[in-house]
């Protein structure tokens, strides 16, 4: 057994038919929850920080 | 003797090639967002 060459075998045991859709779900809440903590950090909210470009003209 | 998810080697092994080509893909798109993080505000 040996990685990455036998990586492929996770497929043998889960079958993405019925996986690759929580799979993409539980990237999407990774995703989700990842962007929710940055946005709370004050210096990382992209969301209220003024962009320099449009502040400068 | 079969496979606990019913595909075959070949079968594994094709949906494994798509998967690392979309995965790869979702990796360029999170560096890309990275690096203009870094541009806009280096964390370290």
């Amino acid at each position: 057994m040996a990685n990455p060459a036998d990586d492929y075998k996770i497929w043998l045991v889960i079958n993405p038919a019925k996986f690759l859709v929580p799979i993409w779900i539980a990237v999407l809440a990774t995703v989700v929850v990842i962007h929710i903590a940055v946005i709370g950090s004050p210096k990382y909210n992209f969301l209220a920080a003024p962009a320099k470009v449009a502040a400068a003209s | 003797m079969a496979n606990l998810s019913g595909l075959s080697e070949e079968e594994a092994k094709e949906f494994h090639e798509q998967f690392k080509t979309t995965f790869t893909a979702f990796l360029g798109v999170a560096a890309v967002a990275h690096l203009l993080v870094i541009a806009w505000k280096p964390w370290f």
